[in-house]
């Protein structure tokens, strides 16, 4: 019984945790990193990608303009404070990754194939993981709409809080290091149009109080 | 007349299923102590490190303010700097759109294919293509107008058919439309005979446009043109 109570303990705690409002100075030296990190990013010819996750929006960028705005519906932060700096994303993971079509060549005398073999964004996951340096962890996940999606989120949700939360932290500490999960719930759509457009290398930076 | 007497047997141990539920229960209660424990110190240490990491954000100095909203101001202007000046293209090729843009002002939304996404390995398995549109900051390198197509190798080889060995045959008009711009690599922006399939990711990376809104966006861009692809 007690260390159910423990447990129960503990999840409240950890609920509870609510960033406190960041005071002037504060805010501005956080302001100060994420405009380097944007001026890093933006520097490049590359997309980035910059998660405003106090306003709740994510925004495509490519040198400073802003060529996509997708809405956070809602957004759970656990762990370290994340660090306004310009990160990579090193993978993207889903239980079903989108695959290439092979377009299969014609032979000689016969007419090329009708059937379009494409890969468009439907193709795309809606629910999947994205790895930064190993530390943060961020979990995109479309909201509830309807029965099955409510029942994976649920069994998602399970499992942030009974396996990845704990072990991660206890892990990460274990070798010297802060763990970060962040997952963010998005229409199902924008999170299609995300992983589209997030490639495994690009920058992005994550701004949060 | 001899008796003979059984001794009382000892009653013997015998592996009784109470036993047996009883040391699996036990063992069940240890695996979800440990477990709990686990979860438990994950979550104190989880804990702990947000509330440490606030007590540990930064203490600007006082009267620092003013000198961080001047950087800030600073760098904002700088971030200013890096993106399009004028008119500018930027063309999402998840949802096959172009805008035409000068500022935050939209002049022009075009349905647009963009790159398949497809691949595809030469028969003999020497050379494969991935028919992706490139993505990243571009600029307009050239403008045409009744473009003509020369046809690469991976045509012909879709198409089943040998590689032509004299330029001329690779040659294709009216494939492209009236109008092309070239950002770079042999891509373009360019018309198309399949405008049904507009909107779809279709192309081998070139971004097919209609014929009205390609003539706006031909008249409107001149050579340099950022054009923001992702």
């Amino acid at each position: 019984m007690a260390f159910y109570r423990l447990l129960f303990l503990c999840l409240f705690l950890a609920l509870r945790v609510e960033a406190a409002p960041l005071p002037e100075l504060d805010r501005l030296v956080r302001e100060n990193n994420l405009l380097k990190s944007e001026h890093q990013l933006a520097k490049t010819p590359q997309v980035y990608v910059l998660f405003d996750l106090v306003e709740k929006e994510i925004f495509i960028k490519a040198r400073g303009t802003v060529v996509k705005e997708l809405s956070i519906d809602s957004l759970r932060i656990w762990g370290a404070s994340i660090q306004v700096k310009p990160m990579t994303l090193l993978k993207k993971d889903a239980l079903i990754e989108p695959e290439r079509k092979e377009i299969k060549p014609a032979k000689e005398g016969e007419e090329t194939s009708s059937e379009l073999q494409v890969l468009q964004v439907g193709d795309m996951p809606a629910r999947y993981r994205l790895s930064f340096d190993g530390t943060l962890w961020l979990y995109v996940r479309p909201k509830a709409e309807g029965t099955l999606s409510t029942l994976l989120n649920v069994l998602s949700s399970l499992k942030s809080y009974l396996i990845i939360k704990p072990l991660g932290t206890l892990w990460y500490a274990l070798r010297g290091e802060s763990f970060t999960e962040i997952v963010i719930y998005l229409s199902e759509n924008d999170a299609r149009s995300l992983y589209w457009a997030f490639q495994e290398g690009y920058g992005c930076t994550v701004w949060s109080e | 007349m001899n008796e003979t007497v059984c001794p009382p047997q000892e009653p013997q141990p015998q592996p009784s299923g109470g036993s047996k539920k009883r040391f699996l229960k036990i063992a069940g209660l240890v695996a979800l102590s440990i477990w709990l424990s686990i979860l438990a110190a994950g979550y104190v240490i989880g804990w702990r490190a947000s509330k440490a990491q606030d007590m540990q954000s930064t203490e600007p100095k006082p009267g620092s303010s003013k000198v961080l909203k001047s950087e800030n101001a600073v760098l904002k202007k700088r971030l200013q700097v890096l993106g399009p000046r004028g008119l500018y293209i930027i063309i999402d090729t998840a949802d096959n759109v172009l805008y035409l843009k000068e500022g935050i002002k939209t002049s022009l939304k075009a349905t647009v294919s963009a790159g398949s996404g497809s691949l595809l390995i030469e028969p003999s398995g020497t050379r494969r293509w991935i028919f992706d549109t490139p993505r990243g900051e571009f600029k307009v390198e050239s403008k045409f107008v009744k473009p003509a197509w020369v046809k690469p190798d991976w045509a012909f080889i879709e198409e089943g058919k040998p590689i032509p060995k004299n330029p001329k045959d690779r040659v294709e008009l009216g494939m492209l439309g009236d109008y092309a711009l070239g950002f770079g690599d042999g891509y373009f922006i360019h018309g198309t005979l399949y405008t049904r399939l507009l909107g779809k990711n279709i192309t081998h990376g070139c971004v097919r446009v209609g014929d009205e809104d390609l003539k706006i966006l031909y008249q409107a861009a001149t050579l340099g043109t950022k054009v923001l692809i992702f």
